[in-house]
C-alpha cells in the first residue's frame, strides 16, 4: 500500500496539487462558509420552497384558466 | 380670451402654493433632493401616486375602450388598488426598513453591484425611450384635440404639438430640475385634487344631460339601454379577460406598483412608515374611484353620441358636448397638470438614477470624493438635457405611429416581468444568488423574445402569468443547487424612519379589497345587470 502511493505521488504533475494547495490557502472564513454550508437544513430552505409552491400555484391555476377558455 | 386667463390662473395657482409650502426645504443634500427630505405625509404621496400614474392618454384610451367595447378595462385601476394594498403591508415596510432611495439601491445590497449597474441602465434607457418623449406627445395630442389649440394659434399641426410639448416639458422641468421631488410630489398632489374635481364633473354633467337634466334618470338609462357594455367580467375576447385578473394582471400591476422606480420613489420618502402606509392606502381608495373619470364617461358617451368611427374621439366629443364654456380654463389647467406630473416624475426618476446609481459609483470607483453637491449637480444636468432631448424626439413620434412607439412599448415588456421576480425573491428569500436572478432575466429575455417573434394569438397578459412562476422557479431551482452561503440580512442596524405602522392599515386594506369584490358584483350578470 505505502508503495503503491510513493509510485502515485512520483507520477504526480504540479497541476495535481492546485486543488490541495487551493485548499491549503483558504482562510478560516472560507471554511466557515463551507462548513456553514454544509450545515444547511431543511429549515434554512424553507423561504425559498415556499416561493416554490407559490410559482407552482400561480402557474397551474394560470394554466387551467387559459384551458378553461381564458 | 377668459378660458385662457382661467388656465393660466390654475396653473401659477398651483406653481405659488407648492413654492410656498416647498420655500426652505433643504435641496442640498442627496436625501433632500432626491428624496424630499424624507419628510413626505401621507396625503402628499396619496396624490403623488396618483398623478405620477395618471396620464391623459389613459383618460382618452380606456373611455375609447369603454365606448367601444366594454367596462372590462377597471381592471387596469380597481385592480391597482389591490395590489396597492399588498404595496403598503407587504413591500413598503421592507423598502423604508432598508432605507434605500432606488430599486436599483436594493438590488445591490440584496445581490451585488453588477445588478445595481443592468437594472438602472434599463431604467434610464427606457424612461428616456419609450417614456419621456412619448408622455409629452400623446399628452400634446389630447390637449390639442381637447381645446383646439391649433385653431387658436394658427400653426400648422407639427408645430402646434412642438408648441405644447415644449410648454409642458419646460414647466415641468422647472419642478422637477430646481425643486427635487418634494417640489414634484406638492404640485401633483394640488394638480391631483383639480383632476379629482375636473374629472368627477365630466361624468355628472353627462349624466345631467343623458337624463335630462336628472342624474338618476341618466343612470336608469345606462343600465337599460345597452346594460350589457357594463359588465365587468370580460370573456377571452374582450380588453381584459375576466381570468387574467388572477394572474397577468396581477403581476402587471405588481410590477407597476412596487418596483417602478418613476412611481414608487415616493413612497420612500415618507415621513414614517405610518404616513407612506397611508398614503399608498388613500391612493389604493383614489384608484376605486378611477372607474367614474377614466372607464364610466365612454360608456355615458356611447349613449349621448353614438356612432364615432374611432373610441378615442369619444371622451373628447363627450367634453365638448358637456362642459360649460366658463369651466374650459379650468379643464384645460386640470389635464395639463395631468400631463405635466407624469413628466416632471419620471424627469426625476430618471435622473435620481443616473446620479446615484450610475454616476456616484463611478466618482468612487475613480477615487474622487462623491460629495452630495456634485451628485446633485450631475441629478440637474441630466434633468436639464434630458428635458432637451425630449423636446426635440416628442413631435417626430408622429411620423413613427404604430411602429417606433408601439415597438418600444412591447420592449418594456423585456424587463417588467423579470425585475418583480427579483425584487420578490429578493426580499422574501435569504439564500437567493445573484446568479440565479440573472438567469431569471436571461430566460425571460429568450422567451419574451420567442413570444415577439412567434406572436401567438394570446393576451399579452396570459404570457406573463406563464413566465413570471417560471422566472421564480428558476431563481428556485438555482438557490436550492448553489445557495448563497451566510444568509442576507439588512446592512442598516436601524430604519431611517420611524417603522411604527399605521394603525389603521388593516381597516382601510380591508375595506379596499371588499368595494374591489363589489365592483364585480354589482356590474355583472349576478349583481345589477339583466339582459
Amino acid at each position: 500500500m505505502v508503495e503503491e502511493m510513493a509510485f502515485m505521488n512520483e507520477k504526480s504533475t504540479s497541476k495535481d496539487f492546485e486543488n490541495i494547495n487551493m485548499v491549503a490557502e483558504l482562510t478560516d472564513g472560507d471554511l466557515k462558509n463551507i462548513n456553514r454550508n454544509k450545515e444547511l437544513t431543511k429549515e434554512d430552505f424553507k423561504n425559498i420552497n415556499t416561493m416554490g409552491k407559490i410559482a407552482v400555484f400561480w402557474l397551474v391555476l394560470e394554466i387551467v384558466l387559459l384551458a378553461l377558455g381564458g | 380670451m377668459f378660458a385662457l386667463i382661467s388656465f393660466l390662473f390654475f396653473t401659477l395657482l398651483v406653481a405659488f402654493f407648492s413654492y410656498r409650502i416647498c420655500k426652505g426645504e433643504d435641496t442640498k443634500t442627496n436625501d433632500g433632493y432626491f428624496l424630499g427630505g424624507r419628510d413626505l405625509s401621507g396625503i402628499f404621496i396619496a396624490g403623488s401616486l396618483m398623478l405620477t400614474n395618471l396620464s391623459s392618454e389613459q383618460i382618452i384610451g380606456q373611455n375609447g375602450i369603454s365606448y367601444s367595447g366594454t367596462i372590462t378595462v377597471i381592471a387596469y385601476e380597481i385592480g391597482a388598488a389591490i395590489t396597492l394594498v399588498l404595496f403598503a403591508l407587504v413591500f413598503l415596510p421592507k423598502y423604508l426598513r432598508a432605507g434605500i432611495t432606488t430599486v436599483p439601491d436594493f438590488l445591490e445590497e440584496r445581490f451585488d453591484c453588477g445588478l445595481r449597474k443592468i437594472i438602472s441602465i434599463v431604467f434610464v434607457v427606457s424612461y428616456i425611450l419609450t417614456y419621456l418623449p412619448t408622455v409629452l406627445y400623446s399628452g400634446a395630442i389630447v390637449f390639442n384635440q381637447l381645446f383646439n389649440i391649433q385653431e387658436i394659434t394658427g400653426l400648422n399641426y407639427f408645430a402646434t404639438i412642438a408648441l405644447i410639448v415644449a410648454v409642458i416639458a419646460i414647466v415641468g422641468a422647472i419642478y422637477a430640475v430646481k425643486g427635487g421631488l418634494k417640489a414634484v410630489a406638492v404640485s401633483d398632489t394640488l394638480n391631483g385634487a383639480g383632476l379629482l374635481i375636473g374629472g368627477l364633473l365630466i361624468p355628472i354633467l353627462a349624466l345631467l344631460k343623458l337624463g335630462h337634466g336628472n342624474i338618476a334618470t341618466g343612470v336608469t338609462e345606462l343600465f337599460v339601454n345597452h346594460p350589457e357594455k357594463l359588465n365587468a367580467v370580460g370573456d377571452k375576447h374582450s380588453a381584459v379577460p375576466f381570468a387574467v385578473i388572477f394572474t397577468g394582471m396581477l403581476f402587471n400591476n405588481l410590477y407597476y406598483w412596487c418596483t417602478n422606480q418613476m412611481i414608487i420613489q415616493r413612497t420612500f420618502a415618507a415621513k414614517n412608515l405610518k404616513e407612506g402606509q397611508k398614503g399608498v392606502l388613500y391612493a389604493g381608495c383614489l384608484k376605486l374611484l378611477g372607474p367614474f373619470i377614466l372607464v364610466f364617461p365612454g360608456v355615458i358617451a356611447f349613449h349621448l353620441i353614438p356612432g364615432l368611427s374611432n373610441g378615442d374621439l369619444a371622451y373628447p366629443a363627450l367634453v365638448s358636448l358637456v362642459l360649460p364654456k366658463p369651466m374650459v380654463g379650468f379643464f384645460a389647467a386640470v389635464l395639463f397638470g395631468a400631463i405635466l406630473s407624469s413628466f416632471n416624475s419620471a424627469l426625476n426618476s430618471t435622473s435620481t438614477i443616473f446620479a446615484l446609481n450610475l454616476y456616484k459609483p463611478r466618482l468612487e470607483k475613480k477615487g474622487e470624493v462623491a460629495s452630495d453637491e456634485k451628485v446633485i449637480k450631475m441629478g440637474k444636468r441630466v434633468g436639464i438635457a434630458l428635458t432637451v432631448v425630449s423636446i426635440c424626439v416628442a413631435p417626430f413620434i408622429m411620423y413613427f405611429k404604430g411602429g417606433l412607439y408601439g415597438f418600444l412599448q412591447e420592449m418594456n415588456g423585456f424587463y417588467s416581468a423579470p425585475l418583480f421576480a427579483v425584487v420578490l425573491v429578493g426580499f422574501f428569500t435569504k439564500r437567493a444568488t445573484a446568479k440565479a436572478a440573472k438567469a431569471a432575466m436571461l430566460v425571460h429575455i429568450v422567451f419574451y423574445g420567442l413570444y415577439e417573434i412567434i406572436k401567438p394569438d394570446m393576451n399579452f397578459l396570459h404570457i406573463l402569468g406563464i413566465m413570471l412562476p417560471i422566472e421564480i422557479l428558476v431563481m428556485v431551482w438555482m438557490t436550492k443547487r448553489n445557495p448563497r452561503p451566510i444568509p442576507y440580512t439588512f446592512k442598516r442596524k436601524e430604519a431611517p424612519v420611524e417603522m411604527t405602522p399605521w394603525k389603521y392599515r388593516y381597516h382601510l386594506s380591508t375595506l379596499i379589497c371588499v368595494v374591489f369584490v363589489l365592483y364585480y358584483v354589482l356590474f355583472s350578470r349576478i349583481g345589477l345587470l339583466h339582459y
